[in-house]
């Protein structure tokens, strides 16, 4: 291999990997593996390939918009395409905090950007170190930031509006294209382009990141400490003068004694969960190692058989007293991995 | 230990590192509630000490607050024992 060759390489695909453990990196929690990571960044290559094809689609069929095309309707169409993953990840609750929703739409975007970039290092051989700079440090970074920008601020509206579906994820989707077709415009020189991204998003990244670092520290404390009282009101027989406790007596005419003694069980079983989460999340805030724990399996064992022994009606009726919100949901996904 | 009196109990452990000590023992015979801020100062702690080539090792968990540390998890994290002397006694990890 030629040096020059090594060099468009090494531009066209480095600065957006790099980017992405620095991400990682900057993550206290470490709350993202590095399988999400490589899927995340396989998605996105598969989104470029679908892209490439919608593109060209368009640009035979639509000639007479070739010029417009790129400034406006690619900008949608790559970053709806990109979205569905990220929309995937949130909404199965995969991931739940600002932190995570940024690393996996940054992969995404990143692995849109390395597919894209693989193929212009055949189709522009003859092109400048220059051409490559732009790409790799401008192009592929806001392939990343603009997927990224739409992840956090899909969750972030979860989590401060409690929004869900497209009012959850339209704002968040159109941030991304408008952050694209931005760049798009062509508003700046290609160098003054590449130098704004790559000042401009790390900026933007430091502050999601402390932001939802102290939202996600205040929430553990707060969600822990109730889960606490909560386990104690169970263990020295006082629940039933809670609110959850005077809910489920509620309940005494229409579900006999062994569901409702089962609707106990589950509650308290959730809320041991609930609050062994928070425990991985401590250890992990102090960058402590989180040893397995084999009896969690047992506890997910249980956890469907009283689900099961509730059954629809009942799990609907004790739907009120189990946590609903994206954050409680992702604490079960994250002990079940 | 709770948000009251949990800076505390830091602020004394803080106090017996600074003097040089990298191992020490909370005997937790007597607490009879910790809530986040109390497990967030075990585990701040127990990191300090890491650091320092030390350890933190507790002792004597009782009821709510035994039944907390296991189902956190940090019974399996943390260095904890049945009794003083076995804590005492114990070798470094």
């Amino acid at each position: 291999m030629r040096i020059d060759e090594l060099v468009r390489i090494v531009f066209a695909l480095f600065p957006v990997l790099l980017f992405l453990t620095g991400l990682r990196v900057l993550d206290s929690y470490k709350l993202v593996p590095m399988r999400m990571v490589l899927a995340a960044l396989t998605a996105g290559a598969l989104a470029a390939g679908l892209c490439y094809e919608i593109n060209t689609f368009f640009f035979q069929h639509f000639p007479q918009y070739s010029e417009q095309y790129p400034r406006f309707g690619a900008p949608a169409v790559e970053e709806t395409v990109k979205s569905v993953y990220w929309i995937f990840l949130i909404a199965t609750s995969e991931v739940a905090f600002m932190v995570d929703s940024a690393i996996c739409g940054f992969a995404i975007g990143a692995g849109f950007a390395l597919l894209e970039n693989i193929v212009y290092l055949h189709a522009l051989e003859s092109a400048s170190a220059t051409v490559w700079i732009i790409r790799g440090f401008g192009t592929a970074v806001m392939h990343g930031g603009a997927a990224a920008i739409g992840a956090f601020v899909s969750v972030y509206l979860a989590e401060s509006r409690q929004w869900r579906g497209v009012r959850q994820f339209g704002p968040g989707l159109l941030t991304a294209m408008l952050v694209h077709a931005s760049f798009n415009q062509g508003l700046l020189s290609p160098v003054s382009s590449a130098v704004v991204v790559m000042t401009v998003l790390p900026v933007i990244f430091v502050v999601v990141f402390y932001i939802s670092e102290q939202s996600l520290g205040r929430w553990m404390s707060g969600k822990l400490d109730q889960d606490i009282d909560l386990l104690a009101m169970i263990a020295s027989g006082e629940f039933k003068t809670t609110p959850q406790g005077a809910y489920l007596m509620s309940l005494n005419d229409a579900f006999p004694p062994e569901v409702r003694g089962d609707m106990l069980t589950l509650l308290h079983l959730t809320t041991e969960l609930s609050a062994r989460a928070k425990g991985d999340l401590m250890l992990r805030e102090a960058g402590m190692e989180v040893p397995a724990d084999p009896e969690l399996e047992n506890s997910f064992k249980e956890l469907k058989y009283l689900q099961k022994s509730i059954g629809p009606t009942g799990m609907l009726a004790v739907r009120p007293l189990l946590k609903q919100t994206p954050r409680d949901s992702w604490e079960i996904h994250h002990l079940s991995r | 230990m709770d948000a009251e009196n949990t800076p505390q109990v830091e602020k004394e452990c803080n106090a017996r590192i600074a003097e040089g000590s990298n191992t020490l023992i909370i005997d937790a015979g007597d607490l009879s509630y910790v809530s986040s801020m109390g497990l967030r100062c075990f585990v701040a702690i127990a990191k300090t000490l890491k650091g320092k080539g030390g350890e933190l090792r507790i002792c004597r968990l009782q009821g709510l607050v035994n039944q907390v540390f296991e189902i956190t998890g940090l019974k399996r994290s943390l260095r904890v024992y049945e009794t003083l002397e076995s804590a005492a006694s114990a070798r470094k990890e």
